[in-house]
C-alpha cells in the first residue's frame, strides 16, 4: 500500500496531537499532554478516486521555531500540517515563521493551514485579512476543532490528495 | 531522405549521346516545358533536401538530438579507447571533482556498495596477520573469514552475473550499431553516388544543352548554387576537423539531451538499460581511473570525510568482533562447560565451534525491519510465525524517530548511530546503508557475526534497488522480492556456518599438550618407580636378619624369596616407608640370625627381663646385670646355656635382687632406728623401689642431718648406695626445739640469755638497742612462743653507764654519759677531784671510747686566766710578741664558759704613767678594746666580756713604768 508521511506542525499547545488523536481513534481529551520529541500513529485513508494511502503521522513536539531534532524528524514528509491555535495569534506568526522554515528544510511540499479550536469562536484572534492574506499566496486554510471533530478528517484527506497530485 | 524519382531519370536520360539532336521549335517548345517541368520538381525535391539538411546542421535541437542518437554508438565504436578517454579525462575529472565537492556523499554513497567487501577485504588481511600471531584465536577467525568469504562469493558471483550480462548488451549493441552504420554509411553513399551520376550525366548535358538560353542558365544558377552548397556540406561533413569543432561546441548539450531523452524513454516503457551510461562506462571507468592514479589526493581529500567514519565503524566492528570472539574462546575453552561441549562434540561427530554457536548464541530473529531512510517509511518487513506484532508502519516511523533522536541527541558530530537497543530479552540491532536501515529485533544474544549478516543484507539491498530508493515515494510493492534476502536472515540461527574442524585449535592443542605432558610424566614416573623398586630391593638385601634369594617383579607385584629372622625390620613396612607401592609377596623361611643384637632382642623377648637388669651386646659378648628375681636369674641361666653366636656371656653382675635386700635389712633396719630416735626427725614409712629402698618422713631443718647420724652409725655404703630419704620439712614444737628455733632466729650476742618455757621466751642480759628493737619485734612471729620476758634486758650504754657510775663516782660536777659504748665525761671539779676521777677513768674497762674534752679543771683554769697578762708597746696595737699568751688565755676562758655560764670576764688595760691622765685613761681603755675584739674575733661570747678600767690612772710619771703597759682579766661572779 502507499505510504506517506506527514508531519504535525506549530507552537505549543495548538492542539496537533488531539487532533492526530481525532483522526485516529475519533476521541478527545481536555487534558493536555505536551509531546515530548516525537508522537506517531498511522491510519488508512481512501481517496476520492477510491485509492488507499497509509498516512504515518508524525507528531512533532510543539515550538514556535524548527529545532535540530524536528528538522530531523521532518526528513522525508510528504506534506505537512501548520497547525495554529485561532484562538492565540502568536500561534499563527509561528506557523507562518515555521512554514518558511520547514520549506527551507525539505523543500515545497504541499501543506495545509489548521485554525484549530474553532469551537472557542468568541475567543477568535485570526482576522479574515490575515486568512486573506495566505488563501492569495494558493495557501489552504481550514478551520478544525478537534474537540468537536470538525474539519479534522477533511484536513487529513485533502492533505493525502494534494500530495498523490504532487 | 526520399529517392523516389531516379527511375524516370534514369529513364528520360537513357539516350547517352554526345552533342544536341536537331529538333524543331515545336519539338523544342515541348521539351523545355517538359524540361521545365522536371526542373521544377527537381529543384523542389532538392531544394526541400537541402531545407532538411541544413535545418539538421543549423537547428541546434534538431542536431542534438541527431547526435545524442549516434553519441552512444559513435562513441562505443571508437576504435582508440585511449583517445577518448584522454579526451574525456579533463571534463569528466572536473565533473567528477565538482560534484565530490558539492556533495561528497551521494558519491560516497554511489561507491560504498562496492567499495565495502574490498575494504572488509583489507581488514580481513589485516586480520590475517594477526592471525599469524596468534593461533590462539585462528578457529573463531577463520570463522569470521569464511563468512567474510561466502559473502564476497556471493556478491562477486553476483556482480560477475551482472558484468556478463552488460557485456552481452553492450555485443549485440554494438552489433546493431555495427548494421546501422554500414546501413547508413551504404545508403549515404549511394546517394552521393546518385547525385554525382544526376549531376554528370543529366544536369551538365543538360546545362550544355541550354547553354545558349542565358535565361536558362540563370534559372539555373540556383541550382549550381544549391550544388554549391551541397558540396560544402559535403565538405562539412567529410572533413574530420570540422565536424570535431562542430561536436565539441554541441556535445556538452546532446551529452544533457541524451540523459534526458533516455530519462524520457525510460518512463514511457519503462525498461531498457541506460544506452550512454553503458556507452560511456567503459571510457569513463578509463577516466577514473587515470584520474585517480594520477591524481589519488585530492580524490582521497574529497572522500575522507565520509569515507572516514564508515571505515573505521568498519574496523570499530571487526575489532569488536574480534574482542567477543575472543572472550568467548577463553571463556569456553577453559570453563567445565567448555569441556562438557568438546566432548559432545566428540560424540556428535559436529564441529566444537558449531556446538559453542549452538550452545552460546540461543537467539532468534523474530523481526526484521526494512526501513527507508529518508522516509522513515517501511519498506519491508517480515517475522518469524506466531510473533506478536503491532503497527510495523508506526513502528518503522518510530524507530526512526528514535534514531534521530539519540543522534541528534547524543552524537557529538551528528554522524555515529544508533547500533542497538535493547529491552529486557529483545536487542534491537540498527544498521544502515546510503538508502535503507535494517533493524533486526533479536531475542537472546546473537553472535556479532550476524553483523556481518546484516551488512551483506544492506548491500544487496543497496545494489539491487539503490535507484528505486533514491527515488522512493511510499510505493513498497517494488520491493516485494527483497523479502527473499531478509529471509535469509529470519533464517541465520539455523545455519550451520560453521564445518571446519581444525587440527590445531587452542582446545586440541591443549588436549595434546596435556597428553604430551601425561606421557613425559608417564615415563618420569616410570623411571622413578624402577630405580625405587631397585633401591628398594637393595635396602632389603642389606637389611640385618634377611637374606633375601631372589626379587622378581610379577604382573606388577613384587616377589620376595629368602630367609628373614623373625626379629628383622618388616619388609612390608619398609615399603611403606620408601613409598613403593607394589604389592609385595613374600616368601620368606624364618631363620634365627646369630647377629649379636638379635641375639640380644631374641633373648628379651623370650625372657622379658625386668626393668632392673640392663642386657648389652657389644661385639659377640653379652653382658647382663643388674637386679632380678631369683626365678627369672634361674631361667635366665638356663636360656644361655643354649644360645648360639655369643663367645662369652657377663651376668657376674647381676644379682638377685631379694637376696640382697635381706641382707641389707638388719643394717637398714638399724639406721631407720637411728633416725626416729634423733629429735626433730619422724620416719613414716620404710620401701622398696627397683633397687633402691625408699625413706620417707618428716624432719625439722634444725635437726641432725640424716647423712651425719649415718656416718655416726657406721652405715654400710652398700645401703647407702641403694637409699633414696625423701623428706618434708617441718617445725618440732618441743621447747628444746623452739629455743633452737629462737637462738637460729635472733641470734642473740653473748650477752644475752635466752630461755624458752611455757610458751614463753625469757631474755636477760644487755645488747645493743639495735638489736634488742629487732629482736622483741622478731620474737613473737617464731613458731612455738607466745610471749617475751625481757625485764632482764637492758642496752649496752645503759649497762656500761651504771657500770661507769659505780667504779668512777664523779661529783656533781661532773656527768656521764654513754652512747654506742662511748662515755663521754663532762663538768668541772677542782685540780684534786679532777686528778682522782682520771685516775679511775684509767682504769675502767668495757668502752670502746673515753671522752674528756668537756671535763674541766676549773681551778687551773681560773689560775691561767688571772695570771696571763697581754703586754703592750707603747701604743694599743697587740703586739706579735704576745700571741702565746693571747692562746693561752683564749683557750682558758673557752675552757671556762664550756662548764659555768655565770662568770663575767672583766678586762681591764692599764698604762705605763707617761703623759695625761686623760690620754692614759682613753689607752687603758682601748688596750681593753683591742683585747676585747681579739677574744670577739675568736669565738668568745660577748655577752661575758666587759671592758673596765683600773681603779686609778696613773698620770704624769717621769719614767715609764713598762710593767703596766698590759691587759689584765679578772674573773668575776655573775
Amino acid at each position: 500500500m502507499l505510504q506517506k508521511k506527514i508531519c504535525m506542525i506549530g507552537d505549543f499547545a495548538v492542539g496537533k496531537t488531539s487532533l492526530v488523536a481525532r483522526f485516529v481513534t475519533e476521541g478527545f481529551s481536555d487534558k493536555y499532554m505536551t509531546t515530548v520529541g516525537v508522537k506517531i500513529d498511522t491510519k488508512i485513508v481512501t481517496l476520492t478516486g477510491g485509492q488507499e494511502v497509509k498516512l504515518i503521522l508524525w507528531d512533532i513536539a510543539g515550538n514556535d521555531a524548527l529545532t535540530t531534532a524536528a528538522t530531523s524528524y521532518l526528513r522525508g514528509a510528504a506534506g505537512y500540517l501548520l497547525v495554529v491555535d485561532g484562538t492565540r495569534r502568536p500561534t499563527w506568526e509561528s506557523a507562518l515563521q515555521l512554514q518558511k522554515a520547514v520549506m527551507a528544510a525539505i523543500g515545497e511540499k504541499p501543506f495545509i493551514f489548521l485554525l484549530n479550536k474553532s469551537d472557542l469562536s468568541e475567543q477568535w484572534e485570526i482576522t479574515k485579512s490575515m486568512v486573506n492574506e495566505q488563501l492569495a499566496q494558493g495557501h489552504t486554510i481550514i478551520h478544525t476543532s478537534a474537540k468537536m471533530g470538525k474539519g479534522v478528517e477533511q484536513a487529513f484527506e485533502e492533505l493525502a490528495e494534494k500530495m498523490l497530485v504532487s | 531522405m526520399q529517392f523516389s524519382k531516379p527511375i524516370i531519370l534514369s529513364g528520360f536520360m537513357s539516350d547517352k549521346s554526345t552533342g544536341l539532336p536537331q529538333l524543331d521549335d515545336a519539338e523544342i517548345e515541348r521539351k523545355r516545358e517538359d524540361y521545365t517541368q522536371l526542373r521544377a520538381l527537381l529543384v523542389s525535391s532538392e531544394t526541400e533536401r537541402l531545407q532538411r539538411l541544413e535545418n539538421r546542421l543549423t537547428d541546434v535541437h534538431q542536431r542534438s538530438r541527431d547526435v545524442a542518437e549516434a553519441l552512444p554508438l559513435a562513441v562505443a565504436d571508437i576504435t582508440h579507447q585511449a583517445e577518448l578517454t584522454s579526451s574525456l579525462q579533463t571534463p569528466v575529472e572536473h565533473c567528477i571533482k565538482t560534484s565530490l565537492k558539492q556533495n561528497p556523499q551521494s558519491f560516497a554513497k554511489a561507491i560504498m556498495p562496492v567499495l565495502a567487501p574490498s575494504l572488509r577485504k583489507t581488514i580481513a588481511d589485516a586480520f590475517k596477520s594477526i592471525r599469524e600471531f596468534s593461533n590462539e584465536l585462528q578457529s573463531r577467525l577463520d570463522t569470521l573469514e569464511n563468512g567474510v568469504d561466502d559473502l564476497k562469493q556471493g556478491q562477486i558471483s553476483e556482480l560477475l552475473k551482472r558484468l556478463s550480462y552488460i557485456e552481452k548488451n553492450m555485443a549485440y549493441l554494438t552489433d546493431l550499431e555495427g548494421r546501422l552504420n554500414e546501413l547508413e554509411a551504404e545508403k549515404l553513399t549511394q546517394l552521393v553516388q546518385q547525385l554525382e551520376e544526376l549531376e554528370e550525366k543529366q544536369i551538365y548535358p543538360l546545362i550544355d544543352k541550354f547553354k545558349h538560353h542565358d535565361h536558362i542558365i540563370s534559372q539555373f544558377k540556383g541550382v549550381s548554387q544549391q550544388v554549391a552548397q551541397l558540396r560544402q556540406l559535403q565538405s562539412f561533413l567529410t572533413d574530420p576537423q570540422n565536424r570535431i569543432d562542430d561536436m565539441a561546441k554541441l556535445l556538452p548539450q546532446v551529452l544533457r539531451q541524451a540523459v534526458d531523452s533516455q530519462r524520457v524513454a525510460k518512463k514511457s516503457d519503462g525498461i531498457g538499460e541506460d544506452e550512454l551510461v553503458n556507452a560511456l562506462r567503459a571510457p569513463v571507468e578509463q577516466c577514473i581511473k587515470d584520474s585517480i592514479e594520477h591524481d589519488a589526493h585530492s580524490f582521497a581529500n574529497a572522500l575522507f570525510p565520509v569515507m572516514g567514519p564508515s571505515i573505521r565503524k568498519s574496523i570499530n566492528e571487526a575489532f569488536k568482533s574480534l574482542l567477543q570472539s575472543i572472550n568467548k574462546t577463553l571463556e569456553q575453552s577453559l570453563s567445565f562447560r567448555g569441556l562438557t561441549w568438546r566432548m559432545e562434540a566428540l560424540k556428535t561427530g559436529r564441529s566444537f565451534s558449531d556446538i559453542v554457536l549452538q550452545k552460546t548464541f540461543v537467539y532468534r530473529i523474530e523481526q526484521i525491519f526494512l526501513i527507508h531512510k529518508e522516509t522513515g517509511l517501511l519498506i519491508q518487513h517480515i517475522n518469524q510465525d506466531g510473533i506478536d506484532i503491532g503497527d510495523n508502519d508506526a513502528i518503522s516511523a518510530m524507530l526512526t524517530a528514535i534514531q534521530d533522536f539519540i543522534r541528534d541527541s547524543f552524537s557529538a558530530n551528528k554522524t555515529e548511530e544508533l547500533e542497538s537497543a535493547e529491552v529486557g530479552d529483545y536487542t534491537v540491532w540498527l544498521d544502515r546503508s546510503p538508502h535503507v536501515v535494517l533493524a533486526c529485533v533479536v531475542r537472546g544474544s546473537a553472535p556479532y557475526s550476524f553483523r556481518q549478516t546484516m551488512r551483506s543484507i544492506l548491500e544487496k539491498v543497496e545494489a539491487r534497488y539503490g535507484r528505486q530508493l533514491t527515488h522512493f515515494s511510499g510505493e513498497s510493492e517494488q520491493f516485494e522480492p527483497a523479502k527473499s534476502l531478509l529471509e535469509k536472515a529470519l533464517e541465520a540461527e539455523k545455519k550451520d556456518k560453521f564445518k571446519e574442524n581444525r587440527l590445531f585449535s587452542p582446545m586440541s592443542l591443549l588436549i595434546f599438550g596435556a597428553i604430551g605432558f601425561l606421557l613425559i610424566s608417564w615415563i618420569y614416573q616410570a623411571w622413578v618407580y624402577n630405580h625405587q623398586i631397585k633401591l628398594y630391593v637393595k635396602t632389603v638385601e642389606e637389611t640385618p636378619g634377611i637374606v633375601l634369594i631372589s626379587a622378581k617383579e610379577e604382573k606388577g607385584r613384587l616377589v620376595l624369596r629368602g630367609l628373614r629372622d623373625p626379629l628383622s625390620d618388616d619388609p612390608q613396612k619398609l615399603a611403606q616407608e620408601m613409598g613403593v607401592h607394589n604389592e609385595i609377596v613374600s616368601d620368606w623361611t624364618p631363620y634365627q640370625s646369630l647377629v649379636p643384637i638379635f641375639v640380644a632382642e631374641r633373648l628379651k623377648r623370650v625372657l622379658k627381663p625386668p626393668d632392673t637388669v640392663q642386657i648389652e651386646v657389644a661385639n659377640d659378648h653379652l653382658t647382663v646385670k643388674g637386679y632380678a628375681e631369683w626365678g627369672w636369674i634361674e631361667k635366665f641361666k638356663e636360656y644361655v646355656n643354649f644360645m648360639a653366636g655369643l663367645s662369652e656371656i657377663v651376668s657376674d653382675q647381676l644379682v638377685d635382687s631379694n637376696a640382697f635386700w635381706t641382707k641389707t635389712e638388719v643394717e637398714f633396719q638399724r639406721y631407720v632406728k637411728a633416725l626416729a630416735s634423733t629429735v626433730g626427725i619422724v620416719v613414716i614409712s620404710t620401701d622398696i623401689e627397683e633397687d633402691k629402698r625408699i625413706i620417707t618422713g618428716l624432719r625439722d631443718p634444725l635437726a641432725d642431718a640424716p647423712s651425719e647420724i649415718a656416718k655416726r652409725i657406721h652405715l654400710s655404703h652398700e645401703v647407702r648406695e641403694h637409699l633414696v630419704m625423701r623428706w618434708r620439712s617441718y617445725q618440732d614444737l618441743i621447747p628444746q626445739f623452739i629455743e633452737k628455733r629462737a637462738q637460729h632466729r635472733l641470734k642473740p650476742p653473748e650477752t644475752i640469755k635466752l630461755k624458752v618455757q611455757e610458751s614463753t621466751l625469757y631474755l636477760s642480759g644487755y645488747a645493743p638497742k639495735a638489736w634488742i628493737d629487732k629482736a622483741l619485734a622478731a620474737a613473737t612471729s617464731i613458731n612455738g612462743i607466745q610471749s617475751v620476758h625481757h625485764k632482764h634486758l637492758q642496752t649496752t650504754d645503759n649497762y656500761l653507764l651504771n657500770h661507769a657510775q659505780q667504779n668512777l663516782t664523779p661529783v656533781e660536777t661532773v656527768i656521764l654519759d654513754v652512747n654506742d659504748t662511748v662515755i663521754k665525761v663532762a663538768g668541772y671539779g677542782n685540780t684534786k677531784e679532777i686528778a682522782a676521777l682520771k685516775q679511775k677513768l684509767d682504769i675502767l674497762e668495757g668502752f670502746d671510747q673515753i671522752d674528756i674534752a668537756n671535763l674541766v679543771d676549773i681551778e687551773q683554769t681560773t689560775e691561767t686566766i688571772k695570771n696571763t697578762t697581754i703586754r703592750f708597746e707603747d701604743d694599743d696595737d697587740l703586739a706579735t710578741t704576745q700571741n702565746a699568751a693571747l692562746n693561752t688565755l683564749t683557750q682558758a676562758i673557752k675552757r671556762l664558759l664550756s662548764v659555768r655560764q655565770d662568770v663575767q670576764l672583766q678586762i681591764t688595760g692599764y698604762t705605763d704613767g707617761v703623759g695625761t691622765q686623760v690620754y692614759n685613761k682613753y689607752l687603758s681603755q682601748q688596750r681593753g678594746k683591742a683585747m676585747y675584739n681579739w677574744l670577739v674575733k675568736r669565738g668568745i661570747d660577748a655577752q661575758y666580756l666587759r671592758i673596765t678600767l683600773p681603779p686609778k690612772i696613773r698620770f704624769g710619771e717621769k719614767k715609764p713604768d713598762f710593767d703596766e703597759r698590759r691587759v689584765k682579766i679578772t674573773i668575776i661572779q655573775r
